[in-house]
């Protein structure tokens, strides 16, 4: 190896680092690192459980250094030449270097990576391994034995034909199916080939280099003879019907082909406005905005009502309930899924009342911790409801750049946005409630909490998404058109779980550390408290989202 | 794409009968097979070989007697309840025709099954383009050792006595149980089928036009080797 480019390579390798380091201060890079580092802590904690010892099996090891192997191959294989790093073939190719040198350049980062994997593998696995330190070597020098495999086969493969390539492609593959299998049937006793394909009928799918009188004396046909001789159906296994329904079918599929294809009328006018609707109808709904059905008649304006609560700021509430009721499709969708859980869980209680009324006995206690788990249930209705009211900055991102020049302040922007919704889903859950108070009786405390504590649920909720569809818009708005990526909805779904966290950990730590009778409702009071000061600071970040959004309608 | 040398077909050239074809392809495949990629497409090419086999099947059923359903298994079934006297009697008519009937099927079945499976190696695999047509002639006049492999069978089987004999690796073996595995795959080493997948590897590399080493590599991985690894693993 020249020094040079081991130097090179150290460089490299130390600038990486550094890039690798800094990338962290993108929270999906830092999140993914994170899982990985999680995951593999999850695995060194657990590393002496039976199941580690499963992986170093020899079945399970050949399995793995089959994989290994094949994979190598095959990748370096479909690699068809190795491959460098722009600058390297730039500046490595050109210059006084063997050919050797280059390859064995190329390698090196192979190898370091070789080492790391057998040391995380020595890590895991030690403890159930007769000579961890031999098995360490034993790893390393197996997956340099593949590098090089790797590498021998794109340098073979880039030598080769475009045709000839494809050929050997389609027979490495053919060649691994049929490993795979002897593996799984010598290692692991799977079959993957019933017994039945070993019969003489089934002979028939290598004709000709098979031998007709086998297949006359097959057992299928002495079968189908006695069938035959019991005055059943000519068909064997009564498969004469299944079979006129599949030919009248399949001949129906044909004429009905034949038919669309003779039909003469220019396709690409009628498809131009179709494809245009679809396509929009499909940029919507990334976009979160729904779709709008265009009714015949012309929608009437509606007034604003004298409320004080609908004027100023109000307004915004006001008009978003007016979309909402012009919204007929959403609301009948969201109550027939709404109805479908609520009646489970009236479905439920109802169960329990009827096993007591045909005198099952259960403590008071216990009831009433089954009613409180009931309405448990109920709020997490407004996990589901929420995303099914579009009412929000969904709908009204477009229009951020007008709400800018409105004379209200952003909180109060921020609190108007996110009612409809929130009353919608209030609403839908105090049906819910009311259904199932005819087979239950909640007590004052409950009821109290449940009046405060749904409110609560659904504006936290409303909150963390509506940061996302402001986040979204303000991209939009931007000129940016990709929708988010899922690791971002990933996170928002873990952000609306992790809001509750707070007040459930302060409701816990209160519970237990007050002993009096006052402990309950002092933990759902202090429950309650942290869980509307998490609202709050949520409103106010999307406040000061909104706040801080800036665009120019040149952008 | 290959396929300038089968469309370059429409040169007229001197073209043998049917019945030299067949001749020939016993003796020299690869003439018969020259011959056949550059011709038009012939519907006889393919359907007269396998009506030959279909009737060379259903003759060897009626006249080797080791094939007909003994008057013992038919008794056993009357016995077992599973068929009346009256239906006994049907049974015994039937039978042969059923199997006559399966091996008719199978022919015709088989053929195109198997061009089928030749002209997609030839698609897929190979990158060729060529009528599915062309495919079903090379596998039909194959039929022609399927039909000589028929006859020499059930000669050996009158010679020999045993109803499971076959011209292959298995007559060195003895008297080995037929349902045994070793037994099983020595009976793939039948010289007819090595004769008839190696002619089949002949026409797909002329009908491709690629060498008859790579052609071999998928017919006889499908027409052998599949048939020993589902022997082993079935």
């Amino acid at each position: 190896m020249n020094c040079a480019l081991t130097y090179l390579w150290f460089t490299l390798v130390k600038r990486r680092i550094l890039q690798f380091i800094r990338g962290l201060r993108r929270p999906t890079t830092l999140i993914g690192i994170a899982a990985l580092v999680f995951f593999l802590g999850f695995l060194f904690l657990h590393r002496h459980a039976d199941v580690f010892a499963q992986f170093v099996r020899p079945a399970s090891l050949i399995g793995g250094a089959l994989v290994m192997l094949g994979g190598s191959f095959f990748k370096g294989f479909l690699q068809r030449g190795l491959v460098f790093e722009p600058p390297d073939v730039e500046f490595v190719f050109t210059s006084p270097f063997t050919q050797r040198q280059v390859v064995f350049y190329r390698l090196l980062p192979s190898y370091s990576f070789a080492v790391i994997q057998g040391l995380v593998f020595l890590a895991l696995f030690a403890s159930h391994l007769k000579h961890p330190w031999m098995t360490l070597g034993c790893v390393i020098l197996f997956q340099i034995v593949c590098f090089h495999l790797a590498a021998g086969a794109a340098i073979f493969a880039g030598t080769i034909s475009e045709q000839a390539h494809h050929r050997i492609r389609w027979m490495l593959l053919g060649v691994y199916c049929v490993i795979t299998m002897l593996y799984l049937r010598t290692a692991w006793e799977l079959k993957l080939i019933p017994s039945f394909v070993s019969s003489p009928l089934f002979q028939g799918l290598f004709y000709p280099a098979l031998t007709l009188p086998d297949l006359a004396g097959a057992a299928f046909i002495r079968d189908w003879a006695v069938h035959w001789s019991r005055g059943n159906s000519i068909a064997p296994y009564g498969l004469l019907e299944p079979l006129l329904y599949l030919s009248v079918l399949g001949i129906g599929a044909i004429l009905s082909l034949s038919l669309l294809l003779k039909l003469k009328a220019n396709i690409f006018e009628t498809s131009l406005a179709t494809t245009a609707r679809a396509a929009e109808k499909r940029r919507r709904l990334q976009e979160g905005r729904g779709v709008i059905i265009l009714e015949s008649s012309q929608q009437r304006s509606m007034r604003l009502p004298k409320a004080a609560i609908f004027r100023g700021v109000g307004a915004l509430a006001w008009k978003n309930l007016v979309v909402a009721s012009r919204s007929k499709r959403q609301l009948v969708v969201a109550a027939v899924f709404a109805s479908i859980y609520i009646g489970f869980i009236v479905a439920l209680r109802w169960v329990l009342h009827r096993q007591m009324v045909q005198g099952g006995e259960l403590p008071e206690q216990q009831i009433r911790e089954f009613d409180n788990g009931l309405a448990g249930l109920m709020a997490f209705l407004a996990f589901l409801l929420q995303r099914a009211f579009p009412f929000d900055f969904r709908r009204d991102g477009q229009h951020l750049v007008n709400f800018r020049t409105l004379p209200i302040s952003p909180f109060a922007l921020a609190l108007a946005e996110i009612s409809v919704p929130v009353v919608l889903c209030l609403a839908f859950q105090a049906v819910g409630i009311v259904a199932l108070m005819s087979f239950t009786r909640f007590d004052w405390l409950m009821f109290l909490f449940m009046l405060l504590a749904y409110p609560a649920v659904a504006l936290a909720l409303n909150g963390v998404w509506n940061i996302h569809y402001l986040l979204a818009a303000a991209r939009r708005a931007g000129g940016q058109t990709e929708s988010a990526s899922p690791v971002a909805l990933l996170m928002v779904v873990v952000l609306s779980f992790l809001v509750f966290y707070p007040a459930g950990w302060s409701a816990v730590f209160v519970g237990k550390h007050f002993y009096s009778r006052f402990a309950e409702p002092l933990a759902f009071a202090t429950g309650l408290a942290v869980q509307y000061l998490v609202d709050f600071v949520l409103v106010v970040l999307l406040a000061r989202l909104f706040q801080r959004f800036e665009v120019s309608r040149d952008s | 794409m290959n396929f300038a040398h089968i469309t370059a077909a429409s040169a007229p050239g001197a073209s043998t009968s049917l019945s030299a074809k067949l001749c020939n392809l016993l003796a020299s495949p690869a003439e018969v097979f020259d011959e056949l990629v550059v011709a038009p497409p012939a519907a006889a090419n393919w359907r007269t070989p396998t009506l030959l086999v279909c009737l060379a099947g259903v003759v060897v059923l009626h006249l080797s007697p080791t094939r007909a359903p003994s008057a013992a298994a038919i008794q056993h079934l009357i016995q077992a309840g599973t068929i009346s006297a009256d239906q006994a009697e049907f049974l015994a008519g039937v039978w042969p025709l059923a199997s006559g009937l399966a091996v008719c099927l199978a022919a015709f079945g088989g053929t195109l099954w198997a061009a089928f499976v030749l002209w997609f190696m030839g698609r897929v695999f190979l990158k060729a383009r060529f009528p599915i047509l062309k495919s079903l002639e090379v596998v039909g006049l194959t039929g022609i050792i399927l039909l000589l492999g028929t006859v020499v069978t059930c000669l050996l089987i009158a010679t020999t006595g045993d109803a499971t004999a076959h011209p292959s690796l298995a007559l060195l073996v003895g008297k080995l149980d037929s349902s045994h595995v070793l037994r099983k795959i020595l009976d793939l080493f039948d010289v007819f089928h090595l004769w008839a997948t190696a002619v089949l590897a002949l026409g797909l590399s002329r009908l491709t036009g690629v060498t008859f080493k790579e052609a071999a590599f998928w017919v006889f991985g499908y027409w052998l080797l599949a048939r020993i690894a589902l022997a082993l693993l079935a």
